[in-house]
């Protein structure tokens, strides 16, 4: 029970407020806007052209009103808008009215998710790994490469190393195609050839967020294990004789293990953000390509949703990762 | 301070790659107050030609020449920088000290709202109020949006450094000779933790040059007055890729990487300086 | 029979912060010679090099510590050897089985991740192959010879306190009963109860095993306690070495003679006097004997020349110029 309170309480409240404190910038910031929603679709509605008589041209801003959650006072609004949100409505799309956000969502949300997951997840592993293995065996050649290596990717931002993938393997040696998710025209059966050409469209995206998150975990997992070395528990492992490779997996790296989780956690945002950008590049058909789509039609509410939901979806992932911390950590989980 | 300096060029590699690449950046982007070209005005020059004596990196599409929009571009990218940077110092150093110092319910409470800003994905919100204000988003503004939304992480940072230090014992003893506590932090702890704003102060300008470019790539900050993100999106969209002027879209990118590789370079370099632990390992490494 | 001899033992530690050099003079020409079944005792102040004297003597010697010269020679029955001759691989075999370490900071020496057991088996298994159950009688026999109960096997390290971690770390030096126990302030921590307990714990392992213990620490009750023989360490030097008793009794050395005065005795309520000034930095130590400038004794000689450990009879060893004249 204590347990419960002292670790699990504080982390709860953490969620809770991050999701309220991103709902209402995402409530607040639209509100500044200089044009009415409202008004541009009823000149979108009158460039079509027919005759609507003022009553109804009165019913359909009442209605749109609604619709765009810009009925009622200010608080009022805010209610209705968690309202929604518990729901799962986010209203209809401006550019492709009247389809809901959330199909459209609905729709990219599977190719964003699967390419982040897989792509997380494998840089996280190799980065650390192969982090430990250099930070143990530093004054190798092979370690100082390596580090040469991750040091030069790390800092530059996933918008150009995604630009110098597509330049290089698409453009200057073409194996892989520009862009997209699958080859145009193909349909949706579940064969084989579906599969490799879904990884085909994927690779590139895929190996570029990889590059850039190995080389984050690289270094900060190197940077770590050469602070555990220096720790009495390590040296007196190597005073005892234990093999360099179990002081490597078993004291060191699980060891740094810890604070690599936490620094997952609080990082989600950014691999995140990342991702987006990444999907922009090779217009690959998920939430990046949806987001940049939306900016560039002046869809506000799609753009609301995609924010929502991406606050949302990734304070549910640290949430995620913080209740599998202790499972790692037994000084956590053995008071 | 400068013999700092000056041990940090001689004995660590890092430190003087990044230092010589941030001078010439520096002195690239004071070459930009002699611009021949204005580079708010297009078709001042032929249109796509590559790289002569006359146009030292080409021209663009729009009639621009490109060696003179880089400077103007390196240079707005920096003050850029700076405003952003100093903002985000100011409210990190600021949020540190007092959740650092005063501890309690105020430290959590804080510490609470500041974790949520470490944890909301900062680019779809930054993306949704730069569509917003589209078009008053100059270099000031800008500057101040991301210095507003850049904090957090350095203020945990700042706030575990002043953690440690309260615990030390010059605090003790400046506490019960009856030093207040607004002297205390402003006499004792600033000077302690002003390397590490420094180092942390890189790693945002890294941040916030990186979060510019991709607003810009989106069409999102005024796209007439030339950074090293707006370049890259009027080069992207003008299909230079496709038509084969490279050097429009190779410049931008290219000072793009130069850039991030030196500050960060820099930033590790003197964090590991100033990280003592880390400074026994080098002494390791030199053994007599 | 000399179990460990060490001969004009150097160890220093060098090393260049960007371009400035700085040398510690941590051990400077140490020779001693211990015996078989006994407890030896090496006392003197923080940062007079006891700590890198066991190092070297383990042969733990990484950078910036450098060996400058001398032996270390061990004789073990079937083996003998210089501990600086050996490669990686076989000084890694010697440790546990034969030579084993109780570090100074014994509370963090266990993988906090792992539990007891698992680190018994690290170690174990790093000189010894053994089955699942020859492991468990092995450490369960141990455990409840060392009367520590075996439920300690599966805890994790925080969650026992510092002096069961500093027992469970005792346990584990010991348990492959390797013949040369080195240990380096195991009792510091601790409070005055639970300290008792642990220099018991040496002493009954030393009895019941027949081995030798190498015990470091300032603490002169301790060596008082537990020890046969003693040698007192300043500077860098070993300055003076005899039987307990006649360290006690019969100090020779002006800073040893400093060093037993300031021991508070029962009953006895006069003003406890201990040596003026400080001891030098190992880094910038004073021409001739280190000792010169605190020594009420000294003359002309003693500022120039650093007088050599000899021997003045009953075993008794002192490094002075004055003392060695004498008895």
């Amino acid at each position: 029970m204590l347990f419960f309170k002292s670790y699990l309480l504080p982390r709860i409240i953490q969620y809770l407020v991050v999701i309220f404190i991103g709902t209402t910038v995402v409530f607040v910031v639209p509100r500044f806007m200089p044009t009415d929603p409202v008004q541009k679709t009823l000149e979108l509605v009158a460039l079509q052209g027919t005759y609507i008589d003022p009553e109804a041209v009165e019913k359909l801003k009442e209605t749109l009103k609604e619709l765009y959650g810009l009925k009622g006072t200010l608080f009022e609004q805010y209610l209705a808008f968690w309202k929604r949100l518990f729901r799962g409505d986010f209203g209809p799309s401006f550019a492709q009215f009247p389809t809901p956000v959330m199909d459209l969502i609905k729709i990219s949300l599977p190719w964003t998710t699967v390419l982040l997951l897989l792509t997380t997840l494998l840089s996280w592993i190799i980065g650390n790994i192969l982090g430990g293995l250099a930070g143990y065996f530093s004054h190798q050649r092979w370690a100082r490469i390596l580090e040469g290596i991750a040091m030069v990717i790390r800092p530059v931002p996933y918008y150009i190393v995604a630009l110098g993938l597509l330049i290089i393997f698409a453009f200057a040696f073409p194996i892989f195609p520009v862009g997209g998710g699958l080859s145009v025209g193909r349909e949706m059966h579940l064969t084989f050839d579906l599969f490799i050409d879904i990884a085909k469209h994927a690779f590139l995206p895929a190996l570029s967020l990889v590059l850039v998150g190995s080389s984050v975990w690289f270094m900060t997992m190197r940077l770590l294990i050469s602070n555990i070395l220096r720790e009495d528990y390590v040296l007196y492992a190597q005073v005892g004789g234990i093999s360099d490779r179990e002081i490597v997996f078993q004291y060191a790296i699980r060891n740094a293990l810890l604070p690599q989780i936490t620094g997952l956690a609080l990082s989600l945002g950014q691999i995140f953000s990342g991702a987006l950008i990444t999907e922009q590049v090779f217009a690959y058909p998920g939430l990046g390509t949806l987001l940049y789509n939306s900016v560039s039609r002046g869809d506000y509410n799609l753009l609301m949703g995609i924010t929502l939901l991406s606050i949302i979806g990734i304070a549910t992932g640290v949430l995620i990762i913080d209740l599998i911390y202790p499972l790692f950590d037994p000084r956590i989980r053995y008071r | 301070m400068f013999s700092t300096i000056r041990d940090l060029i001689k004995y660590d590699r890092r430190f003087t790659f990044g230092f010589s690449v941030i001078l010439i950046m520096i002195f690239l982007a004071i070459l930009s107050f002699f611009s021949p070209y204005d580079p708010k005005v297009w078709n001042v020059v032929p249109r796509d030609t590559p790289p002569s004596i006359k146009h030292l990196l080409g021209t663009t599409s729009m009639g621009q020449d490109v060696f003179w929009l880089a400077t103007f571009a390196i240079r707005n990218s920096f003050e850029l920088s700076i405003i952003a940077v100093l903002i985000s110092r100011v409210i990190a150093i600021f949020l540190g000290l007092i959740t650092g110092y005063k501890g309690g319910s105020l430290d959590r409470t804080l510490m609470t709202i500041n974790d949520s800003f470490v944890i909301l994905p900062l680019l779809p919100i930054l993306i949704l109020i730069a569509s917003v204000i589209k078009g008053a988003l100059n270099i000031t503004n800008l500057g101040i949006l991301l210095g507003i939304f850049g904090w957090a992480w350095d203020a945990r940072v700042i706030r575990s450094q002043i953690l440690s230090l309260r615990e030390r014992e010059f605090t003790y003893t400046a506490k019960l000779s009856g030093m207040k506590t607004l002297s205390i932090i402003v006499k004792e702890y600033l000077p302690f933790i002003t390397p590490l704003i420094m180092a942390t102060a890189m790693n945002n300008m890294l941040w916030v040059i990186g979060m510019e470019v991709t607003l810009a790539i989106l069409g999102l900050s005024s796209l007439e007055i030339p950074t090293l993100g707006t370049m890259i999106h009027w080069a992207v969209n003008s299909q230079s890729l496709l038509l084969g002027i490279w050097w429009w879209i190779l410049t931008p990118v290219f000072i793009c990487i130069l850039l991030f590789i030196s500050l960060y370079m820099l930033s590790v370099s003197i964090s590991e300086f100033l990280d003592p632990r880390t400074r026994l390992q080098r002494i390791e490494v030199m053994k007599g | 029979m000399s179990i460990l001899r060490a001969e004009r033992l150097k160890a220093y530690y060098i090393s260049e912060i960007f371009g400035i050099k700085r040398t510690v003079r941590a051990v400077d020409e140490v020779s001693m010679d211990v015996d078989n079944n006994e407890i030896f005792g090496i006392a003197g102040e923080s940062g007079c090099g006891k700590s890198t004297l066991i190092k070297a003597l383990l042969g733990i010697v990484k950078p910036p510590l450098t060996i400058l010269g001398g032996e270390v020679n061990y004789d073990l029955g079937d083996k003998r050897f210089n501990i600086f001759s050996l490669s990686q691989k076989e000084s890694k075999n010697i440790r546990w089985e034969y030579i084993s370490y109780i570090p100074q900071s014994s509370m963090s020496v266990l993988n906090p991740v792992r539990r007891i057991r698992d680190s018994f088996k690290s170690f174990i298994n790093a000189h010894k192959k053994m089955g699942k159950s020859e492991f468990n009688s092995l450490v369960e026999e141990h455990l409840n010879l060392l009367g520590l109960p075996t439920e300690v096997l599966n805890a994790y390290p925080h969650q026992l306190s510092g002096g069961m971690r500093q027992r469970v770390t005792i346990a584990l030096a010991t348990i492959l009963r390797p013949k040369v126990i080195f240990a380096d302030e195991p009792s510091t921590a601790l409070d005055v109860v639970v300290q008792r307990g642990v220099i018991q714990l040496l002493k009954d392992i030393q009895q019941e095993q027949k081995n030798t213990i190498i015990l470091v620490t300032h603490d002169m009750a301790i060596h008082a306690n537990i020890c046969d023989r003693i040698a007192i360490m300043y500077a860098g030097k070993i300055i003076e070495e005899a039987k307990t008793q006649e360290i006690f009794k019969h100090p020779l050395h002006p800073y040893t003679k400093y060093l037993i005065g300031s021991l508070p005795r029962i009953g006895d309520k006069s003003y406890r006097v201990s040596a003026p000034g400080s001891p030098p930095p190992l880094s910038n130590l004073p021409s001739g004997c280190s000792f010169h400038p605190r020594c009420p004794y000294i003359t002309e000689r003693c500022k120039s020349d650093a007088p050599s450990l000899v021997e003045v009879g009953n075993n008794h060893k002192v490094a002075c110029f004055l003392a060695s004249k004498e008895g």
